[in-house]
């Protein structure tokens, strides 16, 4: 799968991945080490802290939420390690799910795209963070202020990738249903955690319990009759060409192509083939289901709840399995979609109704307090790790800075070198003669660059341009040098107008050097650039390459320039000469 | 020395490539750039691209009767190649494309190597938008202005505003130049545009003072296929609903109708101007192709799909048969046939690369 729009870069680009592993474990010990300092903390101010034995105990469907959110959010953050995501998140996940959503959903995912492809590896592995911090705060925090603040954050995380990762779970969409996923997994962690927020003493109320569940049931039923109402394909299986036709054959059947195991794929091609054969009798079962699940919660009876609570994690299972395909497969499954935690939400409030605690006292706030040293320690400890993800993840939101390591990963690494550079004696684009002893005193970048080129020599000078920019006052220690590498088109006057076509022209240190065809020669030969003319109307052929010349004179670092196709490629590009400018001082 | 006769082919893909719609409307598409001169005939054709941003065009020229590719080289030509052509010598023109916002240029004697130059911006990319004479070149520009480069080799940028608000007018924007001899009404370039309406005004001095046009009557449309400059004055070709094709000769002051050609309401592929002011077209007339020239009037029956014509030093009237390759690296084929009388015989198969212009 192509990576970052198509701009040349694969998902599993090694110099990324490396990258991408190297910085989680590094930042994997920073969270190592703040759960030691909780563990000694707890260790040390156990003793001294007061019992929570005599506080009230949890609601079991709160319990039930809790631990399940946090698994699950655990989970997503494990799913968050795989190493397609730098570069296959924008374009294998959150660009899709937006593709038949109103153009401005579409707009405000790929804003988030392009956030995550300016940064790719400080973002994937800022988002683990978030995610493992939410999961271990929930798992931690029983009770009290520290755990409802962590529900806090769940639902902050949540709404964040249900707007910007997934354009709101598709629900603008049309055909969106619940076998598919809408209205968006994280959307359903959201609201789960909503009953996480709330204080402890309304677990006892019984109608917060009752209406909970009659919402839930609403909510099955509008599902159930969406997914009934006729002329959303729903009802069809196989066209007479037996290609699918119908929403869940078309469903299950692109899941199963998804790269997983065999056996799962077998399973999801088989009930494909089933529902392609007999779609009226399959949809029919789901609708049945989704409505005696949402029927039962409303009626919210011991008896019917039961019998809402077997029918609706059958159906979660059966749509988890045969249609979403667990949801996780692929290389940057992101979660195991919404099945798993609607499941976790049904039993959670169906728990709250039927296990609701009696004669739980009020003020909650005021005789819990935080919730206990555990919550008050590893609760912090979780929150730290949340902004280990947060803060990184902030900064790239708001900055344009793009990942350096980008323009590296479509070209060769660089080359560390140390010889002296070749003497020359040119002239640049203002008629002035520059000499290599003239330069000396700069860092130097030089490539070499063809003056009527159409494509790569001009975004190349577009890049050193930003990379002067990025020196700021730095730049005048540094002086952007590019040769002429067209045998045939390379006066003076030529060269200025390449300069100004650029954007070059009132960049005092940049300097489009020509002279005649033996000195260029010569540079081209010691500076390993072939150039040649080819007829029938191709420009002059050149490698693109770059060096890096001390103040000295010395070449340090030669690198492959090729710019790449897209403009946060080209950003890289700059940064990356930026930074290696800088390195040289 | 033996005396070397020198034909040039000029590429302008894109504008061939729209007129690729063979038959399927009235409409005139824009036509290959072209040139004039007493000793020399032309040809256009497209020699492939590699995508809808690429015009590749090529330049092919002969000796006696075999053409052979002599595109200047050191240049992409992705937006196509405009040349004009005096006496033996030549200049192209490259338009620009993608990232390449100037215009470089070629020039060469007879057979002789090309010398590089560029003007500092971009040529208008319409056919006849470059006139040479025997000192000067004229380049019509973006953004309404007019280049003219002196025997010095020093360029001079004016504006044509007047000129190009009479374009507008008439519905059309500035396409054409020639240089011509200075006379009492005009300082040596006429400026041409296509005209919908509703004012009538084709040609223009470079002030913008409209140039009359008698014998052709008061067409609804008038579309410029071409304006070259000739040793007498210019010579236009125009197609109007009304009339079909019709050539136009310029004299001190004054276009009038010189010939009308027997294609009408066809779409027009190509057209050629003779060393001697002989025009051809090739044009689709309900779905097919046939030659049309001045002369003899006859239709041509062509068979196969041809796009380009040109007529040799000689006055043979050449046909060119471009097959383009959409794969890289796949060379087009070019076929040339020569029309003589009513008769058209394969003369030569030339093979040539797809360019392709990355320069990594």
């Amino acid at each position: 799968m192509t990576g970052m729009g198509g701009g040349g870069l694969e998902t599993g680009n090694a110099l990324i991945t490396d990258a991408f592993g190297t910085l989680m474990l590094h930042q994997l010990l920073v969270v190592f080490s703040l759960l030691l300092i909780g563990s000694l903390v707890w260790m040390l101010l156990g003793p001294k802290f007061p019992s929570a034995a005599d506080l009230p105990a949890e609601p079991r469907g709160r319990a039930i939420l809790r631990y399940g959110l946090g698994v699950l959010w655990i989970l997503d953050a494990y799913l968050q390690t795989q190493a397609s995501m730098p570069l296959g998140l924008p374009d294998g996940v959150l660009r899709p799910s937006a593709a038949t959503s109103p153009s401005w959903v579409q707009h405000l995912v790929n804003h988030g795209a392009l956030i995550w492809e300016r940064q790719p590896i400080h973002t994937a592995v800022a988002v683990i963070w978030i995610q493992l911090g939410i999961g271990v705060w929930l798992l931690v925090a029983k009770r009290g202020w520290m755990s409802r603040l962590g529900a806090m954050a769940s639902i902050a995380w949540a709404l964040s990738i249900w707007s910007v990762g997934t354009g709101f779970g598709a629900i603008f969409a049309s055909g969106s249903s619940l076998l598919f996923g809408s209205p968006g997994s994280s959307f359903v962690y959201a609201i789960a955690s909503v009953f996480l927020v709330v204080p402890m003493t309304t677990w006892s109320s019984e109608r917060f319990t009752i209406r909970s569940v009659k919402i839930l049931g609403g909510f099955f039923v509008a599902m159930g009759i969406l997914q009934a109402w006729p002329g959303r394909g729903t009802w069809s299986g196989f066209d007479r060409h037996h290609q699918p036709a119908g929403q869940i054959v078309a469903m299950a059947t692109t899941m199963a192509q998804t790269p997983q195991p065999h056996a799962v794929s077998s399973i999801v091609s088989s009930f494909a083939t089933f529902a392609g054969n007999a779609p009226v009798l399959v949809n029919a079962l789901f609708v049945v289901a989704m409505v005696v699940t949402g029927v039962g919660l409303l009626v919210a009876s011991k008896r019917s709840l039961k019998v809402a609570l077997i029918t609706g994690l059958v159906f979660c299972a059966v749509t988890w399995i045969f249609v979403e395909d667990l949801g996780f497969f692929g290389g940057v499954g992101t979660d195991p979609n919404t099945m798993p935690v609607l499941a976790l939400l049904l039993v959670g409030l169906v728990l709250g109704v039927t296990r609701r605690p009696t004669g739980m006292p009020g003020g909650e706030q005021v005789r819990e307090g935080l919730g206990g040293l555990v919550a008050i320690v590893f609760g912090s400890v979780s929150a730290l790790i949340v902004l280990l993800g947060a803060i990184p993840l902030a900064q790239a939101s708001v900055s344009t800075a793009v990942e350096p390591l980008l323009a590296q990963a479509i070209n060769t690494p660089p080359q560390t070198v140390n010889f002296a550079g070749l003497p020359f004696t040119l002239t640049d684009q203002r008629g002035h003669t520059v000499t290599s002893t003239s330069l000396k005193g700069k860092v130097v970048a030089l490539t070499f660059l063809d003056p009527v080129c159409v494509n790569d020599c001009p975004t190349i000078a577009r890049e050193m341009a930003a990379t002067d920019t990025l020196l700021g006052a730095d730049a005048k220690r540094v002086a952007l040098v590019a040769i002429s590498a067209n045998p045939t088109y390379r006066s003076v006057a030529v060269g200025k107008a390449f300069t100004e076509e650029n954007g070059l022209g009132g960049k005092a240190n940049w300097y489009f050097l020509t002279g005649d065809l033996p000195q260029l020669q010569r540079l081209w030969a010691f500076y390993d650039v072939q150039t040649s003319n080819s007829p029938a109307g191709a420009m002059t052929s050149h490698n693109d390459i770059t060096y890096l010349l001390d103040a000295h004179g010395t070449v340090r670092l030669v690198f492959a320039s090729t710019p790449g196709d897209t403009g946060i490629l080209h950003a890289s590009y700059s940064a990356f000469l930026a930074e290696q400018l800088w390195n040289l001082w | 020395m033996k005396r070397l006769l020198r034909s040039v082919a000029v590429g302008a893909l894109g504008l061939l490539a729209t007129a690729g719609a063979v038959g399927a409307t009235t409409s005139l598409p824009d036509q290959p750039a072209g040139l004039t001169s007493s000793a020399v005939a032309m040809l256009s054709f497209f020699a492939g691209a590699s995508s809808g941003n690429n015009r590749f065009g090529e330049v092919l020229a002969t000796t006696g009767s075999r053409w052979v590719l002599d595109t200047p080289e050191g240049i992409a030509t992705n937006g196509g190649i405009l040349t004009a052509l005096t006496g033996s010598r030549v200049t192209t023109a490259m338009l620009p494309s993608q990232l390449l916002r100037f215009t470089p240029l070629a020039r060469a004697d007879a057979l002789g190597p090309f010398s590089p130059d560029f003007f500092g911006g971009a040529a208008v990319p319409a056919p006849s938008a470059l006139s040479t004479d025997a000192s000067t070149t004229a380049l019509l520009v973006t953004g309404d202005r007019l280049a003219v480069e002196s025997e010095h080799g020093t360029w001079s940028v004016r504006s044509v505003a007047a000129a190009a608000a009479v374009a507008k007018a008439c519905g059309g924007s500035l396409s054409a130049v020639a240089l011509v001899r200075p006379d009492r009404i005009f300082d040596g370039s006429i400026l041409g545009h296509s005209c919908s309406g509703p004012t009538w005004t084709p040609f223009t001095t470079a002030q913008g003072q409209p140039i009359a046009v008698t014998g052709l009557g008061h067409a609804p449309s008038i579309r410029l296929l071409r304006l070259v400059a000739t040793p007498t004055g210019a010579l236009a070709l125009v197609q109007t609903p009304t009339r079909g094709l019709v050539v136009l000769t310029y004299s001190p002051g004054i276009w009038s109708v010189a010939a009308t050609l027997d294609a009408h309401p066809g779409a027009v592929r190509a057209t050629a101007i003779g060393p001697r002011g002989q025009v051809a077209a090739l044009v689709v007339d309900h779905g097919t192709e046939r030659v049309v020239r001045t002369g003899s009037m006859a239709p041509f029956a062509c068979p196969g799909v041809w796009s380009a014509v040109a007529y040799t030093p000689s006055g043979i009237l050449d046909l060119f048969s471009v097959v383009n390759h959409p794969a890289h690296q796949v060379p087009s084929l070019v076929t040339v046939a020569s029309l003589s009388g009513n008769h058209l015989r394969v003369t030569q198969q030339l093979g040539i690369d797809v360019p392709y212009g990355s320069s990594s």
